[in-house]
C-alpha cells in the first residue's frame, strides 16, 4: 500500500493505525502538498452492508462539522475496492500519552485543554451530534499544543461480538456516564459527563473509577462517588473541582446542560479558584469500595511512547503551555473544509404519527421506511411508538428509517380465522403479532382446500398479542373428493381426472398383453392416504382429501411374446376384481 | 438424541462466521460456535472450535474434566494459530456444545451462545451468557430489560481462543426421555423470545419450529449470522 497515490492524489506515506473497521495511513495531498490521514476501509468489509453504512455514517457526520478542534474531515473517495476518508494529520500524541507520561497536568493546562474540548462539543452539539465516547484517548495534542478531538461519529460497538478485555472497550468504559453504563439513552449532558472524567483524570493523573473488569467501572459510575479532585491533587484550585463534581454528577438533570455553561465555570474557576460562587459544596469523599483506587492504568492502554521521544515531548510541553496561557493567541492553520460532500438529509420527528403520515413524512425526506410492530398499552393502535434514528439525525438519503408501529394493547381478542383461507388468516394473525401454526394433520371437509376449519384458542378469547403474540392452532381443510374408478378408461382420460381431482400421482405400471383393443387403457388403481404418518389404502367410491396418492397400471403391447417373462409386474388386483 | 438444526448468513453480513458441531456417534456431540474478529478469523475461529473439539473427544465417554480440558486444549490452539498469522489476530469464537451418554448430558460453555432446556412445558436457559452486560444484570446492576436495548450487549467477557486461557463452564443435566434442547447464536435470541422459544420448539416438529424460528429472526432484521439447533432426547 505504502507509495499507493489515491485518485492521483493522495499518497500514501506511512501506515499509522488500525481500527476495527479501518486502516490509517499518512498521506501526502499531491495538489497542496499538506500531510493528511487517509482512513481506508478494511477491504475485507467492502461488501459487507454493515461496515459499509457504518463507515458512511462516519463520513456523514464529519462532513456535518467544522471547527478547530475537531479532527476535520478533508474529502472522501473511492478507487476500486478502497473506500476512503481524508482527514486531517495530526502530529502529536493522545492526552491519554501526555497524562501516563507526565501524570498530572498542571490545573490551568487542565482547565484550558477542557475548554477547547468542550469548544468542540458545543460545535457537534449545535449539529446535533452527541461524540459518545469522549476519552483522553480520543484527543489529540499536537506538537504545537492544538487541541483536537477525534473519532466523532463512530458506531461504538459493532453488532458483532467483541471481547471486553480490548483497549478499546474498557478505554471508553472508564468515561462512561452512567446512563451509558445502563444503556439508558444518551444526552449531550453524557458527553459533559465524560468532560468531566478527562478534566478529572488530568487534574489528578488517575482515573475517577478503576477496576479489573468493565463490569466493576461501569457500576462504580453507576453508583460510587469518586474521590475528591483536591484530596488527591491539593494544588488543585476548589472551584475547579466543584466543576468536576458538577459534570460528573450521577443525575444527568443536575449537571451541566450545555458545553458553553461547563466552559464559562471553567475560565471563572481559574479567576476565582475558592469556588464559594458554584452552589454545590463539592461533596465528601466516600470511596463505596476499598479497592478503588488501588489500581490505575492496569488494564487501559499501554503506554508505547519511546525514551527517546520525551525529549520531544519535553519541547512539546513548552510550547504547550505557552500556548495555552495565551488562551487567544493561537493561529490556526487555514484548513479547507470540503462540506456538503455527501447529500444528506435529517429525520423527520414522526413519533405519534399514524403510520400513514409518518410514511409521507419520511418519504418525503428522501428515505426508506421500515416497519416493526409491537404492541403498546397506551398508543392507539397505528401509531408510531419508537423511531430509528432519532429526530434530526442526519442521514444519507436512500437510507432507511426503522418505525415501531403500536399493535395497540398487549391483549387482544383473538379475531375469527373459520373459513378464511390460511393465506389470510396469516396475513390478519401477523397485524396483531399472533403466530399461527397449522395442525400437521388437515380434516376432510367439503371447504376449500387451505380453508380454516377450527381454531384454538377460539375466537374472542383474550391473547397476548405484538412482539410476544401468542400461538394460535388452526385446523387445515384437506377438501373432499371422491375416488374415481379409473380401469377401462385411456391413459390420457385418467391423468385428466386425477389432474382435476388434485390426486398425487406416484407411479405408473405398465403391464403387458397381447390384446390390441386393451392397449393404452387403465388396468388397475390404487389409492393410499396418509392418517398419522400411516399409509391407509383406499377403496373407489371413498370421499377422501385431496393430495390421496394414486397408482395406475397401464395396458402396453406385450414385445416379446414370451407368456412367462419374471419382471412383469404382478397385476393390481383389488379393484378391477370389483 | 434427534437432531436438526440450521444456519443462515442473515440479512447483511458478508460471511457466516456461525459454525455447527454435528457428531453423532455412541457418545453425541452437538454444538454451536459464533466467531468474531475481522477479516477471515470469526469464520476460521468457529470452524477450528467445531473442528476441533469434535476431534479431541470423539470416541471417550462424556466426562465433566475430559470436557473442561478439551476446550482447553481447543482454546489453545486457536489462540496459537492466531499468534502465527498476523490476518488472524484478534480471531475467537463463542462455543457452546453437549455431549450425551445413556443417562446424561453435558454442557460445555463460553461466551454468549445460548442452551435452552424445554421441560414439562417450560423453557430455562441453561447457560449463563459470559458477557458484560449479564453480568450486570446477575449483579443487579441492569434489570433484563435494560440489558436487553443495552448497546454493550455484544461485549463477551470471554471466548475461545483470545487468549492463554479459558474458563468454560460444566454442567450436567440428567437425560430425560422428552426433553428437547435448544442451542442459538445470538442472531437468533436478539429477535425471538423465550416464549415463542417455548411455544415452537414444544408443540411443533423440529423441522417446522427450527424453519419458523429462522424465517422470524430473518423477517425482524436479521443484522447477525443466525444458527440454531434442537435436540430431541427421543430414548
Amino acid at each position: 500500500m505504502i507509495g499507493k497515490v489515491l485518485d492521483q492524489r493522495y499518497e500514501l506515506v506511512e501506515f499509522i493505525g488500525k481500527g476495527g473497521m479501518a486502516l490509517v495511513y499518512r498521506a501526502e495531498d499531491k495538489r497542496t502538498g499538506h500531510q493528511v490521514a487517509v482512513k481506508i476501509l478494511r477491504p475485507e468489509f467492502i461488501e459487507d452492508q454493515e461496515f459499509l453504512e457504518r463507515f458512511d455514517r462516519e463520513a456523514q457526520t464529519a462532513s456535518k462539522m467544522s471547527h478547530h478542534n475537531i479532527v476535520n474531515l478533508l474529502d472522501i473517495g473511492q478507487e476500486g475496492d478502497l473506500r476512503y476518508l481524508v482527514m486531517e494529520y495530526v502530529n502529536g500524541h493522545t492526552l491519554k500519552d501526555v497524562i501516563l507520561q507526565k501524570g498530572a497536568l498542571p490545573s490551568n493546562v487542565a482547565a484550558q485543554i477542557a475548554i477547547r474540548i468542550l469548544s468542540a462539543l458545543r460545535h457537534a452539539h449545535e449539529n446535533g451530534i452527541i461524540h459518545r465516547d469522549i476519552k483522553s484517548q480520543n484527543i489529540l495534542v499536537n506538537h504545537d499544543g492544538h487541541i483536537k478531538v477525534s473519532d466523532f461519529g463512530i458506531a461504538r460497538v459493532a453488532g458483532s461480538n467483541t471481547i471486553s478485555r480490548t483497549d478499546n472497550v474498557m478505554g471508553s468504559v472508564h468515561y462512561f456516564s452512567p446512563e451509558q453504563a445502563k444503556g439508558a439513552p444518551v444526552t449531550y449532558a453524557s458527553d459533559l459527563y465524560s468532560v468531566g472524567v478527562v478534566l478529572y483524570e488530568m487534574l489528578t493523573g488517575q482515573l475517577p473509577f478503576d477496576g479489573e473488569t468493565p463490569v466493576a467501572i461501569a457500576m462504580q459510575h453507576i453508583s460510587a462517588q469518586a474521590k475528591n479532585v483536591c484530596e488527591i491533587n491539593p494544588a488543585v484550585p476548589p472551584a475547579l473541582a466543584r466543576v468536576v463534581n458538577k459534570a460528573m454528577d450521577k443525575n444527568m438533570d443536575q449537571r451541566y446542560q450545555r458545553a458553553v455553561d461547563m466552559a464559562q465555570d471553567i475560565k471563572r474557576a481559574l479567576e476565582e479558584p475558592d469556588g464559594t460562587w458554584l452552589g454545590r459544596l463539592p461533596d465528601k469523599a466516600v470511596p463505596a469500595t476499598e479497592e478503588k483506587h488501588t489500581e490505575t492504568f492496569s488494564t487501559t492502554t499501554k503506554l508505547k511512547l519511546k525514551q527517546e521521544k520525551k525529549k520531544t515531548w519535553i519541547k512539546g510541553a513548552t510550547v504547550l503551555a505557552l500556548s495555552l496561557v495565551s488562551l487567544f493567541a493561537i493561529v490556526f492553520g487555514s484548513i479547507k473544509i470540503y462540506d456538503n460532500i455527501i447529500r444528506s438529509t435529517e429525520a423527520p420527528y414522526v413519533l405519534d404519527e399514524t403510520l400513514e403520515s409518518a410514511t409521507r413524512m419520511i418519504e418525503k425526506a428522501g428515505l426508506k421506511i421500515e416497519i416493526r410492530r409491537v404492541s403498546d398499552d397506551v398508543k392507539p393502535v397505528g401509531t408510531v411508538v419508537m423511531q430509528s434514528p432519532e429526530y434530526g439525525t442526519v442521514m444519507r438519503k436512500d437510507e432507511t428509517i426503522v418505525i415501531t408501529v403500536s399493535t395497540g394493547p398487549q391483549m387482544k381478542e383473538a379475531p375469527n380465522f373459520v373459513n378464511m383461507s390460511f393465506e389470510e388468516a396469516k396475513t390478519e394473525a401477523d397485524i396483531y403479532g399472533f403466530i399461527l401454526l397449522p395442525l400437521g394433520e388437515r380434516k376432510l371437509s367439503s371447504k376449500a382446500w387451505d380453508t380454516v376449519l377450527e381454531q384454538n384458542p377460539p375466537a374472542g378469547t383474550m391473547l397476548k398479542s405484538g412482539e410476544a403474540g401468542e400461538v394460535i392452532q388452526v385446523t387445515l381443510s384437506g377438501g373432499s373428493i371422491v375416488l374415481p374408478y379409473l380401469v377401462g378408461m385411456t391413459k390420457d382420460e385418467a391423468l385428466q381426472t386425477i389432474q382435476q381431482l388434485q390426486l398425487k400421482l406416484v407411479n405408473l405400471i405398465e403391464y403387458e398383453v397381447n390384446d390390441a383393443t386393451q392397449i393404452g387403457r387403465v388396468a388397475a388403481q390404487q389409492y393410499v392416504v396418509y392418517e398419522n404418518g400411516e399409509a391407509i389404502s383406499c377403496q373407489v367410491g371413498q370421499e377422501v382429501m385431496q393430495q390421496a396418492e394414486v397408482t395406475i397400471a397401464v395396458y402396453v403391447l406385450d414385445t416379446t411374446n414370451t407368456e412367462s417373462r419374471r419382471d412383469v409386474p404382478a397385476p393390481i388386483r383389488e379393484e378391477t376384481a370389483q | 438424541m434427534k437432531i436438526t438444526s440450521r444456519t443462515h448468513i442473515g440479512n447483511v453480513r458478508a460471511s457466516n462466521q456461525d459454525a455447527l458441531l454435528l457428531q453423532d456417534g455412541k457418545f453425541g456431540l452437538y454444538g454451536v460456535a459464533d466467531g468474531m474478529g475481522g477479516h477471515n478469523g470469526g469464520d476460521i475461529a468457529s470452524q477450528m472450535a467445531v473442528l476441533m473439539l469434535g476431534r479431541v473427544l470423539e470416541g471417550a465417554k462424556p466426562d465433566k474434566e475430559l470436557l473442561k480440558g478439551g476446550i482447553e486444549e481447543v482454546n489453545l490452539l486457536i489462540f496459537k494459530e492466531q499468534l502465527k498469522n498476523e490476518l488472524l489476530s484478534g480471531m475467537g469464537t463463542t462455543l457452546t456444545a453437549i455431549w450425551e451418554d445413556e443417562e446424561k448430558l453435558l454442557m460445555g460453555h463460553v461466551g454468549d451462545s445460548r442452551l435452552y432446556l424445554i421441560r414439562d412445558g417450560k423453557i430455562e436457559q441453561i447457560s449463563r451468557d459470559h458477557s458484560m452486560v449479564a453480568e450486570m444484570v446477575r449483579n443487579g446492576t441492569l434489570t433484563a430489560e435494560e440489558a436487553k436495548h443495552h448497546p454493550y450487549r455484544n461485549v463477551i467477557t470471554q471466548a475461545v481462543g483470545t487468549g492463554e486461557s479459558v474458563d468454560a463452564e460444566i454442567m450436567e443435566i440428567e437425560k430425560k426421555r422428552g426433553d428437547k434442547y435448544l442451542i442459538c447464536s445470538d442472531g437468533l435470541y436478539e429477535y425471538i423470545s423465550e416464549e415463542e422459544m417455548l411455544k415452537l420448539v414444544q408443540f411443533s416438529p423440529a423441522d417446522h419450529a427450527a424453519d419458523v424460528m429462522l424465517e422470524k429472526a430473518l423477517e425482524r432484521g436479521g443484522k447477525d449470522n443466525i444458527t440454531l439447533l434442537i435436540a430431541e432426547v427421543t430414548a
